[in-house]
């Protein structure tokens, strides 16, 4: 090939169809297996990603806690719009999440959960969205996605596996219970499809995730 | 050098009913027996003119909307425009009724030039609804006469004053109507024949009132005028041409208020922390707002709090009037401006989505949590102020090394139990534990609360990792955390 092609080929607008799209902006998961195929090898910021959860309670919300726990560095909220239960500060501060950087937002009514966590994403004063609304349409969906662009913030909804609808969110992830740990499954990313894969979990308290977030920043920088 | 500038409101007994409403309707104010004073174009439209009985006006245009003349409300806009000219100059005055007098040659400089300064406030006056006309000269009374006879001018020159009055009418002169109409038969109609008369004769036919005022005008007498002294805190009231029904309504008079609390706040570097606002009903007691803000000037955020409360606030009958008053304030620094383009002032955005929120979801669904130090899962979390929490050192100690759920349920829920093994859609094994902990026997207010606990964690059957417990003896279990 020559060089001229590929540094076509590296521009960052141009992604082929068997690669991974390039994503210039993400979050490292803190799981190597999964940063391996995230577009732009994390959770994308600026951006709407859909966890279809089979059934809550299998480890869902740890999955995104390294993550949380390096945007909980920046000076801006980590918000939970309509959390299911009580989030349990103690064991966030021992994950490496500042609860001081938390604000929860509780209310019953669907509208008033979906418009809060429109004007949440769209604010640019939260580093992280995390949506646990009772319901969604596709309608709603795109307008948290256009909001997180322009907010510049990972927003992360949570919803139901098993209910096939389309979606503006450029990245869609279902998540089930395998034994001690998580499967996921890509069902949507800029890029081709890749295998399910199964993440070991382990059950917190964990080695602190954002010293592993940092370390793989710096392997990330060497490479 | 003195310079007085004039703000006169040609139209201020309408506007002050009208400046609340985005497309007014036909519109009329009324005085004693039912005769129109005055009356907007949308009115004039149909035919109708001041002067007119009101029952003839009806009958060009019968949807006419009127309402009597209210001098109160209009001496106490004219005194929150006052105020609001604070913004230019320290000494203003009032000139009822329809005028209020700023002297600005000491500020003139500063805001460049008499002409721009003129321009800011005409522009400021229209952003509140108010029609005006602006004129400048070395006396009150000059600048005044110049207002009202619609001549946007700014005279700075003393010596040119006599030359620019001559030509006016006399009935600008702010003098008895009776001595003026007087003249008018005589056919002394202008400033410059009343001036070419014989000063004696002039005094001895109309009192020595009549030469000082002119003399007062001209700056050949001085002209003290009464300062206005601005009340210590703000408050500004809106009457509405006809009562609203609709909250969406009111979003536009809002704006006018929201603007004259700002023009209040920013020369004294103060930022509101409690607004209150009243919609005020015909017969019903006023619906009264309070929102509680971090200390802001910005009426654009004002603007989006007060309209998120309003949406989600009833009303028991039809607004007629609005008021807005800041109950507390508190000082506020000159805003920090970014000197990267683009980079957002994220304190700001932080605080404001809070108060945004609150204001449409109330201030208990918008909440920070934090870990307290004790033993007892129910007491070791609590909501408190967003961004507020402490507690990064609270899990510091012996409990490091336990496993604690990343959910805990607000009450512990009962699970079946199946030969006294805890069931949920299938046998949950357990993992680790038991773990005991004791509640609060010293504590007076967990009295109640059951003693003993034992918990464990425990996988169900479908793969969901949890945090159970049961009292040691017993055979109840109890679902209280889940490890997500």
């Amino acid at each position: 090939m020559s060089a001229l092609l590929a540094t076509l080929l590296n521009h960052p607008a141009i992604w082929r169809g068997d690669d991974c799209a390039r994503v210039n902006d993400t979050v490292p998961s803190g799981h190597l297996e999964l940063d391996a195929v995230l577009p732009g090898g994390g959770w994308p910021r600026g951006a709407l990603t859909e966890l279809l959860v089979e059934r809550p309670g299998i480890g869902e919300l740890r999955l995104l806690l390294p993550a949380l726990s390096w945007l909980a560095r920046e000076d801006r909220w980590l918000a939970f719009i309509a959390p299911p239960y009580l989030p349990y500060a103690p064991t966030l501060a021992r994950c490496g999440i500042d609860p001081a950087r938390l604000i929860c937002v509780r209310t019953p009514v669907l509208q008033e959960q979906l418009w809060a966590a429109e004007q949440a994403l769209r604010s640019s004063a939260c580093a992280a969205v995390v949506m646990w609304p009772s319901q969604l349409d596709e309608k709603s969906a795109r307008r948290f996605q256009l909001a997180a662009e322009e907010g510049h913030a990972l927003g992360m909804l949570y919803g139901k596996a098993g209910q096939p609808r389309a979606s503006a969110a450029p990245l869609r992830l279902q998540l089930s219970a395998a034994g001690d740990g998580l499967a996921v499954k890509v069902l949507k990313r800029r890029g081709s499809q890749v295998a399910p894969l199964v993440l070991r979990s382990t059950l917190p308290p964990m080695p602190h995730p954002a010293l592993r977030v940092q370390r793989h920043y710096e392997e990330r920088a060497l490479s | 050098m003195i310079l007085w500038t004039a703000i006169h409101l040609p139209d201020f007994s309408l506007q002050v009913f009208l400046r609340g409403v985005e497309q007014p309707q036909p519109f009329a104010v009324t005085g004693p027996r039912g005769v129109i004073l005055a009356c907007n174009r949308e009115a004039q439209n149909f035919g109708i003119r001041a002067g007119m009985k009101l029952s003839a006006a009806q009958a060009l245009y019968p949807g006419l909307e009127s309402r009597e003349r209210d001098l109160k409300a209009e001496f106490h806009a004219l005194s929150t425009l006052a105020q609001w000219c604070g913004q230019w100059a320290s000494t203003i005055s009032l000139a009822p009724p329809y005028g209020v007098l700023v002297e600005t040659g000491g500020s003139v400089k500063f805001f460049g030039g008499i002409d721009r300064l003129a321009g800011y406030m005409q522009d400021g006056l229209t952003a509140l609804g108010y029609q005006s006309l602006i004129a400048s000269a070395p006396t009150a009374g000059a600048a005044m006469m110049l207002a009202r006879a619609g001549m946007a001018t700014a005279l700075t020159d003393p010596a040119a004053l006599k030359g620019r009055l001559k030509p006016l009418p006399l009935e600008l002169l702010d003098y008895e109507p009776d001595v003026l109409d007087a003249l008018a038969a005589m056919g002394v109609r202008t400033i410059g024949g009343c001036l070419s008369l014989p000063r004696s004769g002039l005094a001895r036919r109309f009192g020595p009132a009549l030469v000082d005022e002119l003399d007062r005008v001209l700056g050949e007498l001085p002209d003290p005028r009464k300062p206005f002294n601005a009340p210590a805190n703000f408050a500004s009231r809106l009457e509405l041409p006809s009562s609203v029904e609709a909250v969406e309504q009111l979003v536009f008079g809002l704006r006018r208020l929201v603007g004259e609390l700002g023009a209040y706040l920013a020369p004294r570097s103060l930022g509101v922390t409690r607004l209150v606002l009243e919609l005020l009903h015909d017969d019903e007691p006023a619906t009264t707002l309070t929102l509680g803000l971090s200390a802001s000037r910005d009426a654009e955020h004002l603007l989006k709090v007060l309209r998120e409360r309003l949406s989600r606030t009833e009303l028991p009958q039809a607004v007629i009037a609005l008021r807005l008053a800041a109950a507390e304030t508190a000082a506020l620094d000159v805003e920090s401006l970014s000197l990267i383009p683009g980079e957002r002032n994220t304190e700001k955005d932080r605080v404001e989505l809070i108060e945004r929120l609150r204001a449409r979801l109330g201030d208990t669904a918008v909440t920070g949590i934090e870990a307290v130090a004790d033993h007892r899962p129910e007491r070791a979390i609590r909501n408190c102020e967003p961004g507020k929490a402490r507690g990064k050192s609270a899990s510091s100690g012996s409990n490091l090394n336990r496993q604690r759920p990343l959910w805990l349920l607000p009450r512990p829920q009962r699970l079946h139990s199946r030969a006294s093994r805890p069931w949920l859609g299938g046998e949950v094994a357990l993992i680790t534990g038991p773990e005991r902990i004791a509640s609060g026997w010293w504590d007076d207010s967990d009295r109640d609360a059951d003693a003993t606990r034992d918990y464990f964690v425990a996988r169900a059957a479908d793969g969901e990792t949890l945090w159970i417990y049961r009292h040691p003896g017993a055979d109840n279990w109890y679902l209280h955390g889940i490890f997500s």
